[in-house]
């Protein structure tokens, strides 16, 4: 299933479509890519994101990156509230 | 040893039929394949039947014979032989260059055509033997990720274990319930992200670390997690995560709940179905800081506690699509709480799940029968 498209540059990664197990090493890449103080992450084209796809926000997390989330469409909201994730970054309202 | 109260179900092998069973093709092959040589046969049977005078063509029974005991290569070995010495023979004989090439013909042919037999009957069994390898190996580490729950008597703990059809049929879903030293009840559902063996033998292992941990600090379920954490992912040697929802249950019902990153439970109670939002601290592997929280609740005599891993609600090929809460509780909900697992698996994956499904519920009994609790 390669049904998702990244983009990333330094302190910015966007993301569009699917992302699930199949995804997890292109995400990996893309957040190495983008290592920066802090990374912005556009969400807004996400249309699914399980818990293998989330669970990649948390490496660069571990590497001491903040994590900035916006436009977060309520399915990625679901699984990073029941995550506790929303403790550990931060979730812009928009 | 009862099991029946532990139904680890393999659902991919059923609910999804192949349109074509490649065994009945390869069976209507070999009949249209025997028919084509018996009508071959009829036709060039004119123009060889002097062969019978020197039955010169006895020789194939050699490579036939290899080929119904051995292998390809060995079957090639004995007609290439049987070949020679057909022809040695029939040199010797001695034989008219015609009739002599007829009969070596037929040897070579039933060599070519056993060749064939030994190759493919080779593949079938090696294909089996592997499947064999496979599900003995897939049922074993079912058998440690989901063991048959001991809940004590007042309890009634139900599992269901389904192996997501994508691909890798081992997953990281684990459950287990079991008695504690001081009587109350203790469960784990949780979920190793990732798929394969590796994954599976983890979920095996932190299951078991969990089990020796409540166990031996009955009391406490925060340390529950907390310590399968420190031993298992603090030295680096697993980098993925692990969501789990653990808790202890009291003879009285009183309910403690501790959620690593795990999907909220379902409390049916009576006719009422409400989500738990129990409060979620990080799932384990992250290496965040973070505190753990422990959560109370009541378990009503009756009333029981659903959990399960998302692979019950993210699954594209369900009805429901990417479900949430919402729809699972309005499932529970339409059944007034008294679904079976097998009718919720059934609703949200009837042709089968992309990723593993481990459900568990705990439901406490109305008749508390001291007589068996002792």
């Amino acid at each position: 299933m390669d049904d998702f498209s990244i983009l990333a540059s330094p302190g910015s990664v966007v993301l569009e479509g699917e992302f699930d197990l199949t995804s997890v090493d292109a995400l990996r890449r893309a957040f190495e890519a983008a290592h920066d103080d802090e990374i912005v992450v556009v969400m807004a084209g996400v249309t699914f994101m399980d818990s293998s796809g989330v669970n990649e926000l948390i490496r660069p997390l571990q590497r001491g990156v903040r994590i900035r989330l916006k436009g977060c469409p309520p399915v990625v909201r679901r699984v990073i509230r029941i995550t506790g994730l929303d403790a550990v970054l931060v979730v812009d309202d928009d | 040893m009862p099991t029946s109260d532990r139904a680890v179900i393999s659902r991919a092998a059923t609910t999804n039929p192949t349109t074509t069973n490649p065994a009945a093709t390869s069976d209507r092959r070999a009949v249209w394949g025997g028919l084509l040589i018996v009508a071959a046969l009829a036709v060039v049977y004119p123009s060889i039947a002097s062969a019978a005078r020197d039955p010169l063509a006895v020789f194939l029974l050699a490579p036939l014979f290899t080929a119904i005991v051995s292998g390809p290569r060995q079957t090639a070995l004995v007609g290439s032989v049987a070949t020679a010495v057909a022809l040695a023979q029939g040199v010797a004989g001695p034989l008219e260059p015609v009739p002599l090439a007829a009969r070596l013909g037929i040897v070579v042919a039933a060599t070519l055509l056993a060749v064939v037999a030994a190759r493919s009957r080779r593949r079938r069994e090696a294909e089996l033997s592997a499947t064999r390898v496979r599900s003995a190996l897939s049922e074993s580490f079912q058998g440690g990720l989901v063991p048959s729950p001991r809940p004590p008597s007042w309890l009634e703990a139900e599992t269901r274990y389904v192996p997501g059809s994508r691909g890798l049929m081992l997953g990281g879903d684990f459950v287990d319930v079991i008695t504690l030293p001081d009587g109350a009840a203790a469960f784990v559902i949780g979920d190793v992200c990732g798929h394969g063996p590796r994954a599976a033998a983890f979920g095996t292992a932190i299951r078991a670390a969990w089990k020796g941990i409540a166990s031996t600090l009955p009391a406490d379920p925060l340390r529950w997690l907390g310590d399968v954490e420190a031993a298992y992912f603090l030295d680096g040697r697993f980098d993925g995560f692990v969501t789990a929802l653990t808790g202890r249950i009291e003879v009285d019902g009183r309910l403690l709940l501790v959620s690593a990153g795990h999907p909220w439970p379902v409390l049916v109670d009576g006719g009422n179905t409400s989500l738990l939002r129990v409060r979620p601290s990080l799932p384990l592997g992250t290496g965040l800081s973070g505190e753990r929280h422990l959560v109370p609740a009541l378990l009503d005599p009756g009333a029981a506690l659903l959990t399960y891993t998302d692979g019950l609600l993210e699954n594209r090929r369900g009805p429901h699509g990417i479900a949430d809460d919402a729809v699972l509780l309005d499932v529970v909900d339409r059944h007034a709480g008294q679904i079976h697992l097998d009718e919720l698996l059934d609703a949200f994956g009837p042709h089968g799940f992309d990723d593993d499904v481990a459900l568990l519920r705990l439901t406490r009994r109305t008749h508390h029968d001291t007589a068996t609790a002792r």
